[in-house]
């Protein structure tokens, strides 16, 4: 490479090290791209597949949002790098999951509480 | 004024570098934001009436196609990250460069999935609720009717509201003097607006909704019932005339016309072949109307959440687009792509932040597929 790196205070061991590691990240970020594109490709054949009953439940949206909440943990995992993150991130993480939890409860709470009608 | 220092090394207080922090707490917000509006969906699905939440609105094949750009776009922006922190130029511009293509198309796709549904067209019946969609055929009529209609709905709320303000000038002038000059000047006003309200009201009374012509979707859930309720009898041109409860719904003859992408490939190369669906329309008397609507948000609560969540999906979208474009372009003065020259480290710190950004949009849309398009 003609352009030297003047702004990295790297020994050349260090950084050799560094890419090695990097190009090693390349090849699992493309193992992530198949899995997430198989993964979708499921979930659209299960939506297919008539499983039954219609409603809070149903196997096939059970079936599909795990499939969705797996997908959307390898994109926060490895191409978010949740996997290695500092514990500050974490903590402003988990704030707003429990507020979100929290409004979906509100629903759900809603919809067991419902108006009688004559 | 103390200010915080614009450091590219990460901060002994937080273990992080500012930027970073700066757009989790950013994300964190978005996640509540988004996770009110999926709760709004729960809200609205687990509320409408059992077996009426609507499905199979959407074509599978262009969301399918969107989630797998967003999926391809997500991994190109984290190896543009990749390229900076390996001294790749080359390799980053490529890559950014497709993320931002993909991000184009995505906006392309969807821009085409929203024209498909503020061109469709359905009816709900008085019996039953029966629910008909199609593409209507006569829209001139039925624009002309929409348009005349709101103007004069319009101009009833303007005299409305005018007469009711001068009554109460009346009623203030007249407290203090009962035969108070200005009073009747008031009060011949009142009188000549409310002249015109009638004719308003005679307006609206007099102006007639035409009846619909609809070519019909192929799936129809309102097929069921003509078994069961309808009669059929031959109509002059018309194939058959259902009868809901004595409003005639008529079915007739027309040159079909593919509507399609796929198919009017297909009838490019001359492989078309006129579905037996396509053939005809339905006539709807205005009487048998309950309600009627383009595919609008107003149409139903699906479309509704519908349009509000993939639409601001659809603005960050853009929004991200927008920022890795800046990231993009080599720009004087170390701005855009020219930072990477200038303090490498610096700029994959942003190409990082841009690509968390990026990624949080990608996760959204995983969720919005399959509760929008598929289940």
């Amino acid at each position: 490479m003609s352009e030297h790196t003047q702004n990295i205070e790297h020994s050349d061991h260090d950084e050799a090290h560094e890419m090695e590691h990097l190009r090693k990240h390349m090849k699992l970020y493309w193992g992530i791209f198949w899995a997430l594109i198989v993964f979708t490709v499921i979930t659209v054949l299960v939506s297919f597949v008539d499983l039954g009953a219609d409603g809070i439940g149903a196997p096939d949206i059970v079936l599909g949002l795990v499939i969705a909440t797996i997908k959307a943990s390898l994109v926060a995992v490895f191409f978010m790098h949740l996997s290695d993150e500092k514990k500050l991130i974490y903590v402003i993480l988990l704030f707003s999951t429990v507020f979100v939890i929290a409004l979906f409860v509100l629903s759900i709470w809603a919809y067991y509480n419902k108006i009688e009608y004559l | 004024m103390d200010v915080i220092p614009y450091t590219v090394k990460p901060r002994p207080e937080t273990g992080l570098y500012n930027a970073k922090l700066g757009i989790w707490l950013f994300l964190a917000s978005e996640v509540m934001l988004f996770g009110g509006l999926f709760s709004a969906y729960l809200f609205l699905r687990l509320g409408a009436p059992e077996g009426t939440w609507p499905h199979g609105h959407l074509e599978v094949l262009p969301g399918l196609f969107n989630t797998a750009i967003l999926i391809l776009s997500s991994v190109t922006v984290v190896m543009a990250w990749l390229s900076v922190r390996l001294n790749e130029f080359t390799k980053f511009r490529i890559f950014l460069g497709i993320t931002i293509f993909c991000s184009l198309i995505f906006v392309c796709v969807k821009s085409y999935e929203y024209y498909g549904k503020f061109h469709h067209f359905g009816v709900f019946l008085k019996q039953d609720n029966i629910e008909i969609t199609g593409h209507l055929k006569n829209y001139d009529e039925y624009h002309h009717y929409i348009d005349e209609k709101s103007q004069l709905e319009a101009k009833r709320g303007t005299l409305s509201r005018q007469i009711a303000k001068l009554s109460n000038k009346i009623h203030i002038a007249k407290r203090k003097d009962e035969n108070s000059t200005k009073a009747s000047e008031f009060q011949k006003e009142v009188d000549a607006k409310s002249e015109e309200l009638k004719k308003v009201n005679e307006g609206l009374s007099k102006l007639k909704m035409p009846a619909l012509y609809l070519a019909p979707d192929h799936k129809q859930p309102w097929h069921k019932y003509i078994n069961a309720d309808a009669k059929y009898e031959k109509y002059g041109d018309a194939l058959l005339t259902y009868d809901f409860e004595g409003v005639k719904v008529t079915d007739k003859k027309v040159k079909p016309h593919p509507t399609k992408i796929t198919d009017m490939i297909k009838k490019a190369m001359g492989q078309y072949k006129t579905p037996e669906h396509a053939s005809h329309y339905l006539k709807i008397e205005p009487d048998a109307i309950k309600r009627h609507s383009y595919f609008y948000p107003k149409y139903n609560g699906y479309f509704a959440i519908y349009f509000t969540m993939t639409g601001l999906h659809a603005v960050h979208v853009i929004g991200g687009a927008l920022a890795m474009c800046y990231f993009w372009l080599p720009m004087p003065g170390g701005r855009g792509s020219t930072l990477f020259k200038k303090d490498r480290q610096h700029f994959a710190n942003r190409i990082e932040v841009a690509g968390l950004f990026w990624h949080f949009v990608d996760l959204v849309w995983i969720f919005l597929f399959p509760i929008m398009y598929l289940f």
